[in-house]
């Protein structure tokens, strides 16, 4: 694919299944082009799937005090529930 | 074990033993903390209240004597339910020890409440196991790189530079990871309901 594919076909990449199979043409371009994948990398990011795993992901890291709280609880409950085999 | 499906996993805790057991508290063990100290539990109370769950938990599916039957309750609902009830408990404990009353107004209101922080929880739990998933299907830079660019927000051209890919490679990492991320956690929610 020489020429960049039209928005059409960029938006339909990005909302399509990930192991499609039929797009092959335009994830050889995507390869070639930062401005298509770029332009597929945000067309992606619809329906607030993104913004909620940022979410997700800002309060597993952030949890670490409650981690290692949670290491404890698990070594002890193991301990009492399986006599602490592995 | 990541891709093990929510009925699986409660098919093998019901079985016993300990690497079913590890699964659950790994998936299930993060969010109900969250849980019971968003609920306004002190740090050892929050303690307190996840293992008597968890406890309460195993000893449910050890006297099952038939699959968890999620047509008549979906196992998210019973265990909300569950974990609820527990903090409850906990919170009503405390308020004996304590001035004051509640009405059965304010008990409902806190319920509904106890109800919205557990939803808010489980949403992110099963997101971060989604997550976990893709992180096993995927190459581990292609992983690394959509955490680092759609995740954190690093400029692509330092992402680029620090894992050693184009930043094409970087945009469609993004892409690649948001498509099967979409895609896991369609058939969770499907697996749920």
């Amino acid at each position: 694919m020489r020429h960049c594919p039209d928005e059409r076909v960029l938006r339909r990449h990005a909302s399509g299944p990930v192991d499609s199979g039929t797009d092959t043409q335009v994830e050889a371009h995507l390869v070639e082009c930062a401005r298509c994948a770029r332009r597929v990398a945000e067309l992606c990011d619809h329906g607030g799937l993104l913004s909620e795993i940022r979410d997700a992901v800002q309060a597993r890291d952030s949890a670490g005090p409650a981690r290692i709280e949670l290491d404890r609880l698990e070594r002890s409950l193991r301990t009492t529930l399986f006599g602490g085999a592995a | 074990m990541n891709t093990t499906t929510s009925m699986t996993l409660l098919e093998s805790l019901r079985g016993g033993g300990s690497t079913a057991w590890d699964e659950f508290f790994r998936r299930y063990g993060p969010m109900l903390m969250a849980f019971a100290r968003k609920s306004g539990l002190s740090d050892a109370d929050a303690h307190d209240a996840v293992q008597d769950v968890l406890i309460a938990v195993l000893q449910q599916f050890a006297r099952l004597t038939e699959p968890f039957d999620r047509s008549r309750r979906p196992f998210r609902a019973w265990l909300r339910g569950v974990a609820r009830n527990k903090i409850r408990d906990i919170r009503r404990r405390c308020r004996r020890e304590g001035p004051g009353g509640h009405s059965v107004a304010e008990d409902a209101a806190a319920d509904e409440l106890l109800d919205a922080v557990f939803e808010d929880e489980w949403q992110r739990a099963l997101l971060l196991d989604c997550l976990r998933e893709v992180a096993q299907r995927v190459d581990p830079a292609v992983y690394q790189a959509f955490e680092l660019y759609a995740v954190h927000g690093r400029p692509p051209g330092d992402v680029s530079a620090l894992l050693g890919i184009t930043t094409n490679a970087v945009y469609i990492s993004k892409t690649r990871v948001l498509k099967l991320a979409r895609e896991i956690h369609a058939r969770r929610i499907e697996e749920e309901t």
